[in-house]
């Protein structure tokens, strides 16, 4: 609403911007193009090699909307929904939630070992988790949860070093005088941490969220060694299935991507001024 | 001056202390009671999902009276349904086992495997379609069946498998696998395009050197002298070697026939074919034909590629997806003194991992898949699936001639696989190592980079070095078990 | 005292978690590193061996750790720059900024498998996109990911696609860039660009650290796209430290000889890590 820019220069904006924006377009164009298409014009004919990306061949004649039902019935998509949404919702709490009471305690008290400690956190990320993967099975198997789904909430309860390194970069840029004076008024460490440094940090908490969202959503592996049911099964999972040795039908694979993906890029289309404004707005009414 | 972009006033850090008044003065207004009913409400309804997530998931039992056999496969999608059609006939034909199917796509399913044989709860079966048994078994996760099958079982077996299928299936002398299904490899080409280059369909080459005369006269080339079709592109090396008297078996001291005249001849057959149209243009060719591992489309269709080696799977794939496409099958020719019925072939196994808890039942159900059992119901899902039976009383069964009869250029690899000369990766403990070292290998000679005679040198180096490794480790390993 | 307790409690979610569910695993993989271990049968003491025959005789290690070096410094200070500078474009006030955003991001969001198949197409040497369009200025582009001196270049570029991810976090980071700093600029006659540099720059060295520091750690453990579109190939010339540890596991299943690897893998890591983590004070502004 507030347009600083003038019309020359926010022009010039906007060509930028949509020219860069072209190669990261195409996959998505070239999915829903494909999801579009009938199984047959996926294998290109005689003449029709470079077909994919050739203007005549970009928009699918005749439209098969029928490949996105298709897909449907191919696999349990309510079921892999409901699980995978649990997970998330799960997980993004947890993980958002403990990163930030203990990036707090890094960036904003002093204790003793605070500068080892936080190096042998950046330190844990620093292992391939391909040499622990066998350990950890087996100790979350010896906890009887192998089957289960806590070993895939339980470990994001617990803070995850990503988060707390992202988090305390940004708690460190609070001004030490206002946590000084908040300590002068009385407020405990708890008390500035929730009612001052959290309101202030909307943004970085839900670039932490959104993070821990995709990463749940797009992880295929963990559930697939944890479980066995294939009723707890994820969309990661469901969508594997439209993969086959010999390439299978890319039609339906394009149709499931394009469902796997719309809840989350409506997510972040809804949600992106939180990730840059946040309480900013808030303030401002103040 | 007010044109700079990235001025926002509403992001100012001096209004920090304006909103941690608001801040303040909300915190004051909210009722405390309410926080604390939402909090309390959205923790219990955490723990409730917790503690029902937490349970373990009952598997569900059609036949709860039963014992459980669990199944891994690898199949997907819409391939899926016909392994579940093959357990449901299973737990139809008996009232002792249940089989529950899981699939567990090949991309993960090593790891999945290897996990859950560490952890002590693998499944009762698992399938495996790409050559690693060898090194599976050397290295102790699987079980060795001869003890659960009758002396009946390994005599059909013997008698009326494939050469190849035991081949593969056996290794350090036991049998670690049951065949389900074969692959193999002969020539896919393109009549019309054949004719239109003034050749006749009907005389396909009996030699290698007339397979290659023909794929130069399909060759085309466009105005700025780049390929554009190729009609004769040989590819893999374990294809070849077996037609020119080589290929890749086990030697007595544990070895493999690596670097040895004929299998020179062979990877030089493939070397000259790219030196022939140039090093560097044949690489651009190859690379823009796509056929990596997410090959979406495959050139035989277009006609790029009119002669195509490839796998029996291709018959399936072209009837669904290309079913107008005029195109025939014919087996590799060898090269003018060269083997006949020589090739290469690659098995479907079904194995116990060790710490499968129930054998008996595991042995019940790939009896029932391998078509130990009856070939007669096997030759049904067989056909329903395009595969290629593993045994030749399969092939017999009347569902299976009739798949042929409506698919009769799948006989060409039904013949080509009955051979003695069809070789699979020799299943030696370094099987996968060497697998991929191979395609190494030839990938140095197709560009140019090594000679033949160079190449097999530098990989049978390498292979006894990974060999020498292993066997030291091993050697140390048992050392320091045998100490008190 | 009392401070010291505070702070522990405030990271005791983590330290528990760490002693629970981390510090075991990695106890378990340094064991594992000086064993043969198979999977099947019981790890067996081996001493050095594993170590000894990764720095001594094995080439294909020491052409992954180049791999990774060369990926390492040109794709993550490349990153780190393209990213900084996108967000700044899209901290823009213009009208459709949440599409553009959205965009930017989807790299993110667009399902891997999905993407690649693209992306060979678009690299295909003869038909694609990028070498067509490469024709029409007269250049015959060369095949990007199946000639090794190319596909390290390629996949270097195709990495600058994932940025989005940065960018959010620049975004999250640019709005507590304080607003007096931009004005007294102002007055003193400072363009854009001399602002970016100046002011922007500084006030955001706590983020550019972050992601200097996590692009480093993710270019060492660099797995998926290399995975899938060139499998370490042609000639090694894309195989990372990452992908060759995963051969050596899953594919040669040798976790004792793999586990030595991500130790090796790890004390690199580390290093860098660490020394960027000293040097930090005197470049990273804080408040």
């Amino acid at each position: 609403m507030n347009a600083r820019l003038g019309p020359g220069k926010r022009l010039l904006t906007h060509a930028i911007l949509i020219v860069l924006a072209i190669p990261f377009l195409l996959p998505l164009v070239w999915m829903v193009s494909t999801s579009l298409k009938e199984d047959t014009q996926i294998f290109p004919r005689e003449g029709e090699a470079a077909s994919p990306f050739a203007i005549d061949n970009l928009i699918p004649s005749p439209v098969a909307w029928h490949n996105y039902a298709d897909a449907l019935v191919e696999v349990p998509f309510l079921t892999y929904l409901g699980n995978t949404t649990v997970l998330c919702v799960l997980n993004v709490v947890c993980a958002v939630l403990s990163s930030a009471v203990v990036a707090y305690g890094f960036a904003r008290l002093r204790f003793r070992f605070r500068e080892p400690l936080f190096v042998l956190l950046l330190m844990t990320m620093a292992l391939p988790a391909q040499v622990t993967m066998i350990p950890q099975f087996m100790l979350f198997r010896e906890l009887g949860w192998y089957g289960t789904f806590l070993p895939l909430i339980v470990p994001s309860c617990f803070g995850v070093p990503l988060f707390i390194f992202l988090m305390r970069q940004f708690f460190l840029t609070i001004p030490e005088e206002m946590i000084e004076s908040a300590r002068m008024e009385g407020a405990s460490e708890w008390q500035i941490f929730r009612q001052l440094v959290m309101p202030l940090s909307i943004p970085v908490l839900a670039t932490c969220a959104l993070f821990q969202f995709l990463h749940t959503w797009n992880d295929f592996v963990g559930p697939l060694i944890y479980l066995n049911d294939p009723n707890r099964y994820t969309l990661a999972y469901g969508l594997q299935q439209f993969l086959s040795e010999y390439g299978g039908r890319w039609s339906h694979l394009m149709a499931a991507s394009a469902m796997f993906i719309a809840p989350v890029l409506l997510l972040f289309f809804l949600t992106q001024r939180t990730f840059i404004q946040g309480i900013a707005t808030t303030g401002s009414k103040g | 001056m007010s044109e700079d972009p990235f001025y926002d006033e509403r992001s100012s850090r001096d209004s920090h202390t304006v909103r941690l008044a608001y801040v303040r003065l909300e915190e004051r207004r909210t009722s405390p009671i309410m926080p604390w009913l939402l909090r309390g409400l959205a923790a219990m309804a955490l723990i409730v999902a917790i503690v029902w997530f937490a349970l373990p998931a009952p598997v569900q039992r059609q036949f709860p009276e039963r014992i459980l056999v669990r199944l891994w496969h690898q199949w997907t999608g819409e391939r899926q349904p016909l392994i579940e059609a093959i357990v449901a006939a299973f737990n139809r034909s008996q009232d002792r086992y249940e089989v529950i199917s899981l699939s567990v796509p090949a991309s993960v399913s090593d790891q999945k495997l290897m996990l859950a044989i560490a952890g002590g709860e693998p499944p009762d079966v698992m399938t495996q379609w790409s050559p690693t048994i060898g090194t599976w078994a050397a290295d102790g996760l699987l079980q060795p069946l001869e003890d659960l099958l009758t002396a009946e079982d390994l005599r059909v077996l013997r008698e009326d498998s494939y050469p190849v299928a035991l081949k593969a299936a056996y290794c350090h002398g036991h049998l670690y696998g049951i065949p389900i299904g074969m692959n193999n490899f002969a020539c896919y080409y393109r009549p019309d395009l054949v004719r239109a280059a003034g050749l006749d369909p009907d005389q396909f080459p009996d030699s290698l050197e007339g397979l290659v005369e023909w794929g130069r006269k399909l060759d085309r080339v466009d105005a700025q002298g780049r390929l554009e079709r190729v009609g004769f592109l040989p590819s893999r090396l374990a294809v070849f070697a077996p037609l020119f008297g080589g290929g890749f078996t086990e030697r007595p001291d544990g070895g493999i026939t690596i670097d040895n005249e004929n299998n020179r001849r062979a990877l030089a057959f493939i070397g000259d074919v790219y030196r022939h149209y140039g090093y560097e243009r044949m690489i651009q060719f190859r690379a823009s034909l796509n056929t990596g591992s997410l090959a979406i489309e495959w050139p035989f269709v277009n006609g790029l590629y009119p002669i195509s080696v490839d796998g029996q799977w291709r018959v399936e794939q072209l009837a669904n997806y290309a079913p107008e496409i005029e195109y025939r099958t014919a087996p590799l020719p060898p090269p003018k003194g060269g083997r006949v019925h020589a090739g290469f072939g690659t098995v479907n196994l079904a194995f116990i991992p060790v710490g499968a808890r129930e054998r008996v039942g595991a042995m019940a159900f790939m009896r029932f898949w391998s078509g130990l059992q009856d070939p007669l119901i096997a030759g049904a899902f067989n056909a329903s699936g395009g595969w290629l039976p593993p045994l030749r009383t399969i092939v017999e069964s009347p569902d299976f001639q009739d798949f042929l009869r409506k698919n009769p250029q799948f006989r060409t690899f039904v013949t080509a696989i009955d051979s003695p000369a069809v070789e699979p990766v020799p299943p030696v403990a370094y099987q996968v190592y060497f697998n991929s070292r191979m395609w190494q290998a030839e990938d140095r000679v197709v560009r140019g980079d090594k000679t033949a005679a160079q190449a097999l040198q530098d990989l049978e180096e390498e292979i006894e070095r990974e060999r020498g490794r292993r066997s030291r480790l091993s050697r140390v390993g048992a050392r320091s078990d045998g100490a008190p | 005292m009392r401070r010291d307790r505070l702070g522990y409690l405030f990271i005791s979610p983590w330290l528990i978690g760490f002693a629970v569910f981390t510090a075991l695993p990695f106890i378990a993989s340094v064991c594992l590193s000086f064993t043969h271990y198979t999977v099947a049968s019981s790890p067996t003491w081996v001493g050095l061996a594993n170590y000894q025959t990764l720095l001594f005789d094995d080439p294909s290690f020491w052409t992954a750790i180049w791999n990774t070096l060369v990926y390492a410094l040109v794709a993550v200070p490349l990153g780190v720059a393209a990213a900084f500078v996108l967000a700044l474009l899209l901290n823009v006030e213009v009208r459709g900024i949440a599409v553009y955003r959205t965009i930017f991001f989807l790299p993110h969001i667009v399902p891997v498998v999905a993407s690649s198949v693209v992306f060979m197409w678009v690299l295909n040497p003869q038909i694609g996109l990028v070498n067509g369009i490469l024709r029409l200025v007269g250049i015959e582009g060369p095949a990007w990911l199946q000639d090794p001196s190319w596909s390290m270049t390629t996949l270097i570029m195709l990495s600058l696609w994932g940025i989005g991810g940065s960018v959010v976090i620049y975004l999250a980071g640019l709005k507590d860039v304080p607003a007096s700093l931009y004005e007294a600029a102002r007055i003193d006659g400072a363009n854009v660009v001399q602002r970016a540099i100046h002011i922007t720059m500084p006030m955001m060295t706590p983020v550019i650290f972050f992601n200097l520091v996590m692009g480093i750690i993710h270019a060492f453990q660099y797995f998926t796209q290399a995975y899938i579109l060139t499998s370490g190939g042609p000639q090694e010339s894309t195989l990372f430290l990452a992908l060759y540890l995963f051969f050596r596991a899953w594919r040669y299943l040798d976790l004792g000889y793999a586990s030595a690897l991500a130790w090796i893998m790890f004390v690199l890591v580390a290093s860098i890590t660490y020394g960027l983590f000293k040097t930090h004070k005197r470049w990273v502004h804080y408040e």
